[in-house]
């Protein structure tokens, strides 16, 4: 029963520990992994060590993943850059799996004497201290479970039914392998189930061959699990997932076949291969992890385009990202700082285009087939991609110049931001008004300002496409104060028509809404043309 | 339905939606581009038009600043519909070209 109470425990610590250094870890990454990620981005090769890196930190290429499809879908990063990483993180993963194959446990016994100690001193109240501390007691609570389960199964294998079972699994890899997979879906991580199998070699619970058999089949499980976690996403999402699954499965079809090949005894393969660097059995399954990792890594760095083209066509972008995706800025136009300032201000005159297109879909005569949320998610996403880019030119850069013309545009940028959000508010302001009869008052009111500002949005479109002077001089009239002419209006309904509470608010909110529209329109043209033009 | 000369108004009528202002365009503006002279009196007439949507008030934008190149005078003789009169004038288009209530009244003014 101790035997068991000790494996039962160690399990447990081993899963605290896990949870602990992620969680820590995660913490203590926030704002300097996504700088990371977002300089890694701008070159393959760096990107693959950030990889190595993120998964031999986190150990989960899972996790690495998830947190790749957050940062793509959020327009952070783009997504035939961030693949390379997400490829390589299960590289990093071997880390782990590699040090659980050592004699770790005087080291182990060191590192959770001193974690304590600077508890018992207060060190982990420190906000600068406080994840590493609780990152480095997560290892040592790891490997300290990882022994214990050593200690607690060694006597396990004298057992006779233990035994028994072990013989019947030595007898099919197949079961092993099954085994593998299954444990993998339910842990959600190859190196932890590959770790455990490794320990249980160690203690010669498992043969060698049984467990490199599970650690392939782990690793199967992986794809399986990112595959299942996936079915939920879309587009882009799923494209950086199923590069994953990719990953997982052309290790998978490459290794096992040659270590069936090898296990009858006939021609030298891994198994031969990893002996030949380490006479450790527990190492030479930790080496098969790595060396699983590193075919499926090269493999697919190799053939990374076709794949992708693969992946593509079985999972489209979703119209929201298709249309979140910047069309003129790039990371590498950085560089140069004009170049780059140019680049923003034609992303920025595109978004007027999305502002007609939201107001069609409260108007009779609506021509845009995308829905007003859509249109208004992705000019959003867009125009805080702008934002993005502009503190990254501003970091960059010290000339005064450009410095001051950054500020200029990210002035612009704000104006923008919220003329997205006034459209959107008057659209759906006038969607939760519902039916308004046409042939009343207030009807007829909603139908002209609604006609009116499709009418001024789209002539903004052209006045700052192709900044014509007749244009922009008929933009000017057009957004002149307006407040006068909206009270008026205002009190003709009022004045006419018996409208209730509901009514009264529509009322107030659209002309206010299309007042303020107008507002901001004349405040950008007064940045793009400058003070005394806009006299 | 339109009916043209530099003296005469350009007639619009009925419904100016999407799909009638792509069939009528052309030759709109064609009638408005035969307009060359400097000094000369344009007038549309929209007295019988009952829906004017985005599409028609930005026909109307188009011609007013093609003529207004030209030095051709624009006046516009107001429809008879509330509704459509009120889309004009929050588009603020009364501030851009003169609005009359007949032929004549814009021919007395012009």
């Amino acid at each position: 029963m101790e035997m068991f109470a000790d494996i039962f425990a160690g399990l447990g610590l081993f899963f605290v520990g896990v949870k602990l250094i992620g969680g820590n870890l995660k913490q203590l990454t926030g704002s300097w992994f996504r700088r990371l990620i977002e300089a890694a981005t701008r070159n393959t090769t760096v990107s693959a060590l950030v990889g190595i890196l993120s998964g031999a930190l986190t150990q989960s290429s899972n996790a690495i993943t998830f947190i790749s499809i957050g940062m793509v879908t959020a327009g952070l990063v783009d997504v035939g850059r961030i693949v390379p990483m997400v490829i390589w993180a299960n590289v990093g993963t071997s880390a782990l799996v590699l040090l659980s194959a050592i004699d770790v446990k005087l080291a182990v016994l060191f590192l959770l004497g001193a974690t304590g100690v600077a508890y018992y001193f207060d060190i982990d109240r420190a906000p600068r201290f406080r994840h590493v501390l609780g990152a480095v007691l997560g290892l040592g609570l790891l490997f300290f479970g990882l022994e214990l389960i050593k200690s607690g199964a060694m006597p396990l294998k004298s057992m006779d039914a233990v035994r028994e079972f072990l013989s019947f699994a030595a007898s099919s890899y197949v079961l092993a392998f099954l085994i593998g997979v299954v444990l993998t879906i339910v842990a959600q991580s190859s190196a932890t189930v590959s770790i455990i199998a490794v320990t249980m070699a160690n203690v010669g619970l498992l043969t060698i061959d049984q467990t490199i058999v599970v650690v392939i089949g782990a690793s199967l499980g992986s794809g399986i699990s990112i595959a299942l976690l996936s079915t939920n996403l879309r587009g882009i999402g799923r494209q950086i997932a199923w590069m994953q699954v990719a990953v997982k499965l052309v290790g998978v079809i490459v290794v096992l076949p040659f270590f069936a090949v090898e296990m009858p005894g006939h021609v030298p393969g891994i198994k031969a291969l990893v002996f030949a660097l380490t006479s450790d059995g527990a190492t030479a399954v930790a080496l098969v992890y790595l060396l699983l990792q590193l075919v499926s890594a090269v493999l697919t760095t190799v053939f990374r385009d076709r794949i992708m083209a693969a992946i593509m066509r079985l999972s489209p972008p979703t119209d929201e990202e298709a249309l979140s995706k910047p069309r003129y800025i790039y990371a590498e136009a950085l560089d140069e700082p004009r170049a780059a300032l140019d680049l923003v201000e034609r992303e920025q005159v595109r978004l007027f285009e999305f502002l007609p297109d939201i107001v069609d879909a409260v108007r009779v005569d609506g021509a845009s087939k995308l829905g007003p949320d859509l249109l208004a998610s992705s000019a959003g996403s867009v125009a805080r991609q702008c934002g993005d880019f502009l503190t990254n030119i501003l970091d960059n850069n010290s000339a005064r110049d450009v410095l001051i013309d950054v500020v200029e545009i990210q002035k612009r940028n704000e104006i923008l931001l919220s003329l997205i959000g006034a459209v959107s508010d008057y659209v759906k302001t006038i969607e939760a008004a519902g039916a308004v009869s046409p042939d009343s008052k207030f009807g007829r009111l909603l139908f002209a300002l609604g006609e009116s500002l499709h009418t001024i949005l789209a002539v903004a479109n052209d006045a700052f496409l192709h900044k014509d002077r007749r244009d922009l001089d008929l933009l000017r009239e057009f957004t002149s104060d307006r407040s006068t002419q909206m009270e008026r209006v205002r009190r003709q309904v009022m004045e006419v028509e018996d409208i209730g509470p509901a009514e009264h608010d529509t009322l107030y909110a659209s002309t206010t809404l299309f007042e303020r529209t107008l507002w901001l329109l004349q405040r950008y043209m007064s940045l793009v043309e400058g003070p005394k033009a806009a006299e | 339905m339109t009916e043209t000369s530099a003296f005469k108004p350009i007639k619009l009528s009925g419904r100016l939606d999407t799909a009638k202002v792509g069939e009528i365009e052309t030759r709109f503006y064609a009638e408005v581009g035969a307009i060359k002279t400097p000094g000369a009196v344009a007038l549309i007439d929209l007295s019988e038009v009952d829906f004017l949507s985005s599409l028609g008030i930005r026909l109307l934008v188009t011609a007013g600043k093609t003529l207004k190149q030209r030095q051709v005078k624009l006046g516009v003789i107001a429809p008879a519909s509330e509704g459509v009169m009120q889309a004009l004038e929050i588009s603020g288009l009364p501030e851009l070209f003169s609005f009359f209530e007949s032929e004549e009244a814009a021919r007395a003014a012009l």
